[in-house]
């Protein structure tokens, strides 16, 4: 665990160091292929394995019900935030005009 | 879409038994996830709105962001009870994704093998992936609703680490122009808590 939180903290750190090198606009690119290769050995992984393939239907609808709790109570929260925090100050002193 | 494909050609190749085990040990994908939060740091660092996004950051607007994380936990741990199969820290790993579908399975792949075994950890990181996709697309399709019925908020917490990609433009549309700054410095932290909160309720 902390191993990937120091090897993503030294990208932040070379990438601040070296952020006008022109090599680095291939980013975007290099981070998808990576993301495509780690899912693609994933994918390889899950569907050689029998018993999670057998019970996709199942954790389809495990998957559903956490995404529309996580969302509904994400949207609650932004709510409470929003009438707490933003509503009466948003017409003066509007959040993306702080800057 | 493309990593999505690349999910199901795997998974196909898999079920096939065509790939090679070299390929699917644990070892390889780990190397690889370690460059992989390299580029992200290395994206985050380089990216030349970062100071701008660091200066608009007040205390009121990382309320925002706590918001979408305390909100998602809060309500991960209430549908956890209706899943039994699953533990309360387990469905908060996967909740704390947060739309971040892709980086949250592989962490739950990767580091979820040691703590809830192989078999587990996959199954968990399915779920993941899915659940995340889920909630981006839900973020997409519903966003005019959450405007009307939650503040334009609603969407830049329900999109997640998403924010500052992939849903921005649904946002600025729905949620108003004055809100994109927002919306990227919450897709900022959001994403930044991912490679800590998906281990850390990994490993309880």
């Amino acid at each position: 665990m902390i191993e990937i939180i120091l090897v993503m903290v030294s990208g932040i750190v070379a990438g601040r160091l070296l952020r006008r090198v022109k090599a680095l606009r291939v980013l975007p690119v290099t981070t998808m292929a990576t993301i495509v290769v780690l899912l693609f050995i994933m994918g390889g992984e899950i569907g050689g394995n029998r018993d999670v393939i057998a019970g996709l239907s199942t954790s389809g609808v495990e998957a559903l019900a956490i995404a529309a709790a996580a969302t509904l109570g994400s949207i609650a929260a932004a709510r409470g935030v929003y009438a707490l925090f933003f509503a009466n100050r948003n017409n003066t002193t509007h959040a993306g005009n702080e800057k | 879409m493309i990593i999505v494909g690349a999910f199901i050609v795997g998974g196909v190749a898999g079920w096939l038994g065509v790939l090679p085990e070299s390929i699917t040990s644990s070892g390889l994908s780990l190397w690889v996830l370690f460059v992989l939060m390299f580029q992200v740091g290395l994206g985050i660092g380089s990216d030349e709105r970062l100071r701008d996004i660091i200066r608009t950051l007040s205390p009121r607007m990382l309320l925002v962001p706590c918001a979408t994380i305390i909100g998602t936990l809060a309500a991960s741990a209430v549908v956890s009870l209706l899943l039994a199969r699953w533990s309360t820290p387990q469905v908060l790993a996967v909740g704390s994704g947060f739309g971040y579908y892709s980086l949250s399975s592989i962490l739950i792949a990767s580091v979820g093998e040691a703590s809830m075994g192989a078999q587990v950890a996959a199954e968990l990181a399915t779920i993941a992936l899915m659940a995340n996709i889920f909630r981006e697309i839900l973020t997409l399709l519903f966003a005019p609703l959450m405007v009307r019925w939650f503040s334009p908020l609603a969407p830049i917490c329900a999109g997640g680490a998403t924010t500052m990609d992939t849903t921005l433009p649904v946002i600025t549309r729905f949620s108003g122009k004055e809100w994109v700054f927002v919306s990227i410095a919450h897709g900022v932290v959001v994403d930044f808590s991912v490679p800590f909160l998906v281990p850390f309720f990994c490993s309880l």
